[in-house]
């Protein structure tokens, strides 16, 4: 059966911001189904699988910083395969480098959103996220995933 | 330093002094002996001539004594006195025997020392002298009392005496040559004994010799062609008329001519030979004209060689000159060390013994096109040249090339300069740039890592410190509440703080991307972004229209930020504060000026403004982190701006900012009245 098991993918390697990211969801009761993957390989790994037998995420949540594979290698891969690439990947970082904006966005993320240290705003910023992508965004339908 | 004497400069008139002045007193001498012993011919050199009188013997010793002592310098006080004495005695002599003669007195000097046995056919008085004697013997005196002294217009009268003394001695002589009475004999007094005139002509000279370096003598012992020509022309124009006119006077006497065919012969002698004397002379005196301007010439030309070659072997360039053949005619010292060769090895060779073998082909083609045209020629590094050592060796050099036209030829000078150094030098910091473009770079990257790995941390700790106020409160007593929202305010100034430092070093790299920009935009950007800030206070704004600058716009707009929310938060006292944002000019550039009704600050602290960390209030009156003016400064001193602050305690402050003008070109097309409409 093809079900959507999970709504986010939380890629994050820092335990205490996996934690206060789920946190922060749970409050705002998004954090259902959520995902984390550790580093980068792990995060692909689970795409790559998973696509196979469930419906792909509704937003990925990708931090740039990350062991193994990092967030923007990560985010080139999501694109350069047909049966990832309409994921909806939001980059969620500390780093405010431009150059990590433009690499960035030049590989297509939908978002760019800096962690502020002000954790209500982070906060704040989560809800954001939550609300527009898991309830007032359309999602891409399953027909986006098939290869051409 | 001594002066220089008379005696040292003209040893020759020195001695002529001396031999005046023996002659004098030798004359004397004999005369008196002659007068003691009664030798007549002593007395008269011819039977039947005019005596020399024993008072005017006395004279010529008193005068050539005195002559003789004033000759040696320096003359010590007392022997000059001595001299000046006998001096005074002879004139005295002279005037007194005058008197005598004008007035007819008869003081009995006459015959004083001897008494005269043989009284002269026309003399009156027995053994006065002749007048024209005494009035020597007066004039002479003189002289001699007046040899050293100068008169304020810069004469010496003690000359021109003596040469009075001169010109009537000489009458005299010429009288016995010529046998002219009247000129050595004053009826009805003595005449005047030949060897008297004689004695006058040499002593007179003698003052004369003594003193060559004074007035007359000047000219006649200078070593111009003025004085060649005296000390040339001189004697003769004495002694030629008076040869000639004694043949004349002799021929015409012995019957061989008369009166106007003599007189025909002796101008015409005359003119001839003192016309042969004058072309003898000046040629004589050109050439030695043209050879001292030759010598000139040639001391002016060693001179300037000299000088030349002076620079050529002193000057720290290696310098080659070669003919029209290319051929070294002279290469200096420091080219010799350069290449390692001595000049005499060098010189007569061709210039292609110091280029590389491989390019001698190639120059020999070079330098022949050059020497069709040769110029000034600078050629640099570019041009990769390279010069060859005695050893086979090659160095990097500089050459310049400058052609002179010399009486041999055209001549090339040609400048060499080893630059091995330099281009060491270059690619040394060549290197140096690249390590430091590495080092900077891995700077960068450490800065991007060292910020966000410290901004980690401070997310959790604000996170759950949040999280246990939130969830734990109920469990908590107040003051731990307290200290954890202490800890959240600490974070948060601590995550404040890293991102202003990572903007302010970020402006050091940051290229500046000039756009031409309305500053009132952008102010009023700003002052959107503020309101949250002003929320609940009375702030008025004033925004005079501002100029168009050409800036960074995003680093334009923090500047704006960083001032403007200065005067919001320092204004937070005040219940109505003023906010003002306008422009003027500074020194001929715009400046923008941001004025608040804030607390203000001393102005003592003034310099301390801009300092990055440096702070004037109270973390807990006013908040920040002391990022905020030094990033504004930065940001101006990149733009090329000057920025600098007025302020007053409680009176608030005033931020102004220079900005380069916007080229005109870049202004935008502004509305120009019309003059037609008057508008």
């Amino acid at each position: 059966m093809r079900e959507q098991d999970v709504e986010i993918l939380l890629v994050e390697d820092n335990p205490n911001d996996v934690e206060l990211t789920l946190h922060a969801l749970r409050r705002e009761k998004l954090a259902n189904r959520i995902h984390v993957a550790r580093d980068g390989e792990e995060a692909l790994d689970f795409l790559f699988q998973s696509a196979q037998a469930t419906l792909p995420p509704k937003l990925v949540l990708l931090d740039l910083k990350l062991p193994k594979v990092d967030g923007i290698e990560v985010l080139r891969r999501i694109r350069s395969d047909p049966r990832t690439k309409p994921l909806p990947v939001v980059i969620l970082t500390a780093s405010r480098e431009e150059k990590d904006m433009v690499n960035g966005y030049k590989l297509g993320a939908n978002s760019y959103i800096q962690k502020p240290v002000d954790f209500d705003a982070f906060r704040e910023v989560i809800r954001h996220l939550g609300l527009y992508w898991l309830v007032v965004n359309q999602p891409p339908p399953p027909n986006a995933f098939r290869p051409e | 330093m001594t002066p220089l004497t008379s005696e040292a400069a003209h040893p020759r008139l020195s001695f002529c002094a001396r031999l005046a002045s023996l002659s004098a007193l030798l004359t004397g001498f004999v005369v008196l002996l002659g007068w003691a012993l009664d030798v007549a011919w002593l007395k008269s050199l011819v039977p039947g001539w005019a005596t020399m009188k024993a008072n005017t013997a006395l004279g010529f010793i008193l005068a050539g004594l005195a002559l003789w002592l004033l000759q040696r310098h320096p003359i010590p006080p007392s022997r000059r006195t001595f001299a000046q004495l006998c001096a005074a005695t002879v004139a005295l002599l002279g005037l007194l025997t005058l008197s005598q003669d004008l007035f007819g007195w008869d003081l009995g000097i006459d015959q004083f020392l001897f008494k005269d046995t043989v009284t002269s056919p026309e003399t009156s008085v027995p053994g006065r002298m002749s007048p024209i004697s005494a009035f020597n013997f007066f004039l002479s005196g003189l002289a001699l009392l007046l040899v050293d002294v100068e008169t304020r217009r810069g004469h010496w009268p003690g000359q021109f005496l003596a040469l009075l003394t001169t010109t009537t001695s000489f009458m005299a002589i010429v009288g016995y040559a010529y046998s002219a009475h009247a000129l050595y004999d004053i009826e009805p007094y003595s005449s005047m004994a030949l060897h008297s005139a004689l004695a006058f002509a040499v002593l007179s000279l003698g003052v004369l010799a003594a003193r060559p370096d004074r007035g007359l003598m000047v000219l006649l012992t200078a070593d111009t062609a003025g004085g060649i020509l005296a000390r040339r022309l001189l004697p003769i124009a004495v002694f030629l008329p008076l040869v000639l006119g004694w043949l004349r006077l002799q021929g015409q006497q012995a019957g061989f001519y008369g009166l106007a065919f003599g007189l025909a012969l002796f101008t015409l002698s005359n003119v001839v030979l003192l016309s042969v004397v004058v072309w003898w002379n000046a040629r004589s005196l050109s050439r030695l004209d043209l050879e001292r301007r030759q010598a000139e010439r040639e001391r002016e030309r060693l001179r300037g060689e000299a000088k030349f070659r002076t620079l050529v072997e002193s000057v720290a360039v290696g310098i080659v000159v070669v003919d029209e053949q290319a051929r070294i005619v002279v290469i200096n010292p420091h080219a010799e060390k350069l290449f390692g060769y001595s000049h005499q090895e060098l010189r007569g060779k061709l210039v292609e013994e110091l280029v590389p073998e491989n390019l001698r082909e190639k120059h020999v083609v070079h330098r022949s096109s050059y020497m069709a045209a040769p110029r000034m020629r600078e050629m640099g590094p570019a041009l990769n040249l390279r010069a060859r050592r005695k050893d086979g060796t090659t160095f990097p050099v500089e050459i310049g090339l400058s052609p002179i036209e010399t009486d041999d030829g055209t001549l090339v000078i040609a400048t060499v300069q080893d630059i091995t150094k330099r281009l060491e030098a270059e690619e040394r910091t060549k290197h140096k740039a690249a390590e430091l473009e590495a080092i900077n770079k891995e700077l960068e990257a450490f800065t991007y890592s060292v910020f966000h790995d410290l901004r980690a941390p401070l997310r959790h700790l604000d996170g759950f410190s949040q999280l246990l106020v939130e969830e734990h409160a109920a469990a908590m007593p107040e003051p731990v509440r307290r200290y954890l929202n202490r800890i959240r305010d600490g974070t948060r100034q601590m995550g404040q703080l890293l991102d202003d430092l990572l903007n302010f070093s970020r402006l050091g790299r940051q290229e500046l991307n000039l756009q031409l920009t309305g500053l009132n935009s952008l102010v009023e950007e700003v002052i959107a972004g503020l309101q949250p800030e002003g929320a609940g206070r009375t702030v008025e704004w004033k925004i005079d229209p501002l100029p168009f600058v050409e800036c960074d716009p995003a680093l334009m707009k923090q500047v704006l930020s960083n001032l403007l929310s200065n005067a919001v938060k320092f204004t937070r006292p005040r219940e109505r504060a003023v906010i003002e944002v306008g422009s003027l000019t500074q020194d001929a550039q715009p400046a923008i000026f941001v004025r608040d009704n804030g607390v203000g600050f001393s102005m003592n602290y003034a310099d301390k403004l801009f300092g990055i960390f440096q702070r004037l209030h109270r973390q807990e009156d006013f908040e920040g982190t002391g990022v905020g003016l030094a990033t504004v400064q930065r940001i101006i001193h990149k733009h090329g701006g000057r920025v600098w602050a007025e302020a007053e305690i409680n009176r608030g402050a005033t931020f102004y900012f220079t900005l380069p003008e916007a080229p005109a070109q870049l202004q935008p097309a502004q509305e120009v009245p019309d003059a037609r409409t008057g508008r």
